[in-house]
């Protein structure tokens, strides 16, 4: 799963100690590329549970 | 997050990638039990920069994780676990990860405030010292000597312990000390004390490497103690170990445990004897350690729950035969038990069989579920019975083991004894002992007092009445912790009350003070800590406090110098740390309880007592590991004079205080793993706060259903004591069983210590945050 998720342009993966869990980092410019990454995760059989964890929206002086 | 965006991040965008990044971390660790992201962490550490690196123990729970701190131009900027320390080895859990940020909140108190006509000024601490030390004498002259007291911390280092029980016992001659760790582990104590007559746990958390089973009785320990549970996760993985999570609400320890059993509240009692039984019918008893290592005795029952003032109880133990024990226990068959507990014949059976089994090596856990408990003291009698009718106790593996919840609950409130009966070696009703003290504290034997005073319910009650008229609180929160909260918090605002509170931050107990002395805390400070595997961990001051903030350790000194005191407190401000841990050490010499020099603690991380000729022990009352043992047997349980362990005949006895039809719901109370007991540090790490930002209320499903509430919708839960909205939390992270909620206490703008009851063990003294009834309602 690691190497797939890997593979997808705009994801960066973060292994976690117990190798059950990992962190996937999304990095996407516009709504289309989104898209197309949502469609890819999709496509992976073996992604059990995909929780969305993020929406952090600081403001620059943070 | 700004120190971290300033050392970490080249450009905006990087940043909040880290923000994600350090989001979704926190949110595994709530997720998934035991989760750990050492390798990131590792990855996300400042690089090429100038950074110092130095170890300390962690500031938050008594697992007592060994981190490494980077320090750049005279602040704190980053952690990471320290990969030499046993304890961890180089993990560190969300909190600990996060933990220098928890100096550097916006609103940290930088210089002492008093109250002047209801408002707070600011003055010098010099001034605010000199009046503090003046309230205390014209209190002890116009009042007595027992009408000034102290209410400190498991988070005092150990110093601040011993010279606020060398003031207020020594010099003063009140017993009138005592610390939040009573409202946490007191039943800990008294357990090992009544079955062991020594304190504290006689394994460590190596036995994780050994044990084949590990039992968790009423501890989530994936949110509580996420580091040792991740190394329990971990041989799991490696050596199949297998994880039963014995409790009264399915949680995150829950998901990753191999076998979940809930009961009922306060019949773990019952279930504990039920496998006392099984295991002596099947014939598991170990009879030669029996006969060799164990006595039988019974105590006085029926004692009720302290909840009236002035409450006493005094145990009368009697000793009786291995025959009348198995009688005792015709009374919890599991058939019998099933019935009360809700647990199965054949879970308790299954427990029994992991116990009794001669090859398999059982580790037992517990923290809040076992003490926070009306017979906590008991239940931990019990689980000893279990380790001690099977022989299984003291070698690697087969270990009881109590968790505590502060750095040093351990270190400082156990073993240098700032309670209310105990001297650092020994109690004050022992002639011996107090004169032992004295001479050590250079003060005439009379000054220490034979008679304990007020216990820390008993401490707030007589606030309350006016008996006590002078509180000092260091480094605890007890306006959000203290059960039946709101008699405690209108007590301090009586007339003819002088509180001082001294602390980092602003928080309800702040609210309520006269005079606020800002603290140093941690690394802004030298001290020690120790852990609940008796390990005395060192750490030096690394940054400089805020403002005036001064250690509480000086804070004492300076006052006790203004009360006449000098002669006592001697030490120097430059070398005071060494000076009094030189002087602590010599309360504890001798094999049994030994503390390791300050230079062995400088250099490695930590060293558990007893330390004897240069070596840690790390498994008591075993003759081959403790060399305190000198019976010429294998065994040696030298705490209690006939070098004997006490298996306890201890009942079952109902909660104070059960569901009826009015309050028709279990309520209790408990942590999540965001956040460190009151969260006045925790919500004030910005990464900590967003993922948990205020407390709820969890409901079963069913309930949920039956009552129309969702998720986030308004709850009013209402006890004999008070009223209070929620939002609730439904199939979430907890759930607790049908009829049951659960609340966790961090939020101080939802106080559900206003609800709960305080009733207490009779014995400990530890107050129940566990049961109470409560109405349930959709507001």
């Amino acid at each position: 799963m690691m190497r797939e998720l890997s593979a997808i342009k705009g994801c960066e993966v973060i292994p976690s100690e117990n190798k059950n869990v990992l962190i996937l980092i999304t990095d996407t410019q516009t709504k289309k590329q989104e898209e197309f990454i949502k469609n890819q995760l999709h496509r992976i059989g073996s992604l059990q549970l995909l929780a969305m964890v993020s929406g952090f929206n600081t403001s620059s002086k943070d | 997050m700004s120190m971290y965006t300033s050392v970490l991040f080249s450009d905006r965008r990087s940043f909040l990638k880290k923000m994600a990044v350090l989001s979704a971390m926190t949110a595994a660790a709530t997720m998934f039990p035991g989760i750990l992201f050492a390798g990131e962490q590792e990855r996300g550490l400042p690089k090429g920069g100038n950074l110092d690196w130095k170890k300390a123990p962690c500031r938050f729970c008594g697992v007592g994780c060994g981190v490494l701190i980077g320090v750049e131009k005279g602040k704190a900027v980053a952690v990471k676990g320290d990969p030499q320390s046993p304890v961890n080895k180089g993990l560190c859990c969300v909190k600990g990860y996060h933990s220098v940020l928890s100096m550097y909140g916006k609103d940290r108190l930088t210089q002492p405030l008093v109250k002047k006509n209801g408002k707070y000024v600011k003055t010098s601490m010099q001034e605010a010292l000199d009046l503090i030390a003046e309230k205390m004498q014209t209190t002890i002259k116009d009042h007595g000597k027992d009408a000034v007291s102290i209410y400190g911390s498991g988070q005092w280092t150990i110093p601040d312990g011993y010279v606020a029980s060398k003031l207020f016992k020594g010099c003063i001659g009140t017993n009138n000390v005592e610390a939040n760790a009573r409202l946490c582990m007191a039943s800990a104590v008294t357990g090992f004390l009544t079955s062991f007559g020594s304190d504290e746990p006689m394994g460590c958390y190596e036995d994780i490497d050994h044990a084949d089973v590990f039992v968790v009785w009423g501890n989530n320990m994936a949110e509580m103690h996420p580091v040792l549970f991740s190394r329990m996760l971990d041989q799991r993985l490696k050596r199949g170990a297998k994880i039963i999570d014995f409790a009264t609400r399915t949680t995150r320890t829950s998901m990753a445990a191999d076998k979940t059993i809930l009961f009922n509240p306060q019949t773990d009692l019952a279930v504990a004897n039920a496998i006392c039984y099984e295991i002596i019918q099947k014939g598991w008893a170990n009879q030669s350690f029996i006969e060799s290592h164990c006595n039988f005795s019974r105590g006085t029952t029926e004692m009720g729950y302290g909840l009236e003032d002035h409450y006493k109880f005094k145990d009368k133990p009697v000793k009786i035969s291995f025959d009348e024990y198995k009688q005792f226990l015709e009374d919890y068959a599991p058939e019998k038990v099933a019935q009360i507990s809700g647990v199965s014949v054949k879970d308790i059976k299954y427990m029994a069989a992991y116990y009794g089994d001669p090859n398999k090596k059982v580790m037992s856990l517990w923290c809040m579920g076992m003490n926070q408990h009306t017979r906590g003291t008991w239940m931990n009698n019990l689980v000893y019975n279990l380790h001690l009718l099977t022989g299984k106790i003291s070698t690697p593996g087969n270990s009881p083991f109590s968790l505590t919840g502060q750095p040093s609950a351990c270190g400082t409130v156990r073993e240098v004894g700032t309670l209310t009966h105990k001297l650092p070696h020994g109690v004050v009703t022992n002639p011996k002992h107090r004169a032992f003290a004295a001479k050590i504290w250079d003060v005439p034997v009379e000054n220490i007092s034979p008679k304990p005073t007020y216990h820390t319910v008993e401490m707030f009650r007589a606030l309350d009445r006016g008996d006590i008229r002078f509180m000092w609180i260091q480094v605890t929160n007890p306006m959000v912790t203290m059960p039946k909260l709101k008699r405690y918090r209108d007590a301090t605002k009586k007339e003819g009350r002088f509180i001082v509170v001294s602390d980092i931050y602003p928080t309800p107990t702040t609210d309520i003070a006269d005079v606020i002395l800002p603290s140093a805390m941690w690394i802004e400070r030298e001290g020690m800590y120790g852990n609940s595997e008796r390990r005395t961990q060192y750490f030096e001051q690394m940054v400089q406090p805020p403002g005036e903030a001064m250690s509480d350790t000086w804070q004492l000194i300076e006052v006790a110098k203004r009360m006449g005191f000098e002669k006592q407190f001697y030490y120097k401000e430059e070398t005071h740390i060494e000076e009094i841990y030189a002087e602590y050490r010599r309360h504890h010499e001798g094999d049994k309880h030994a503390m390791a020099p300050l230079e062995v603690l400088k250099s490695q991380p930590g060293a558990q007592w007893p330390y004897v000729k240069g070596k840690s022990t790390q498994w008591r009352f075993n003759s081959k590991y403790d060399p305190a043992c000198d019976n010429g047997k294998e065994f040696h349980f030298y705490g209690n004079p006939d070098g004997k362990a006490v298996i306890w005949q201890r009942p079952y006895e109902p909660a104070p205080e059960v569901p009826d039809k009015e309050f028709d719901f279990w309520l209790c109370t408990g942590r999540v793993v965001e956040h460190w007991h009151t969260g006045s540090m925790t919500r004030r790490i910005s990464v900590l706060h967003k993922a948990m930002p205020h407390a709820y209320v969890e409901l079963h499903p069913a309930d949920a259903k039956r009552m129309q509430i969702q998720t986030g919708d308004s709850v009013k839960l209402t006890t004999r004591r008070g009223t209070m909205k929620l939002p609730a939390s439904v199939n979430e992270r907890g759930v607790p069983a049908k009829g049951h909620v659960f609340v966790p206490f961090f939020d101080e703008n939802l106080l559900v210590n206003d609800l709960t009851l305080d009733a207490f063990c009779p014995i400990s003294k530890q107050p129940d945050y566990k049961k109470c009834a409560v109405k349930v309602e959709k507001a």
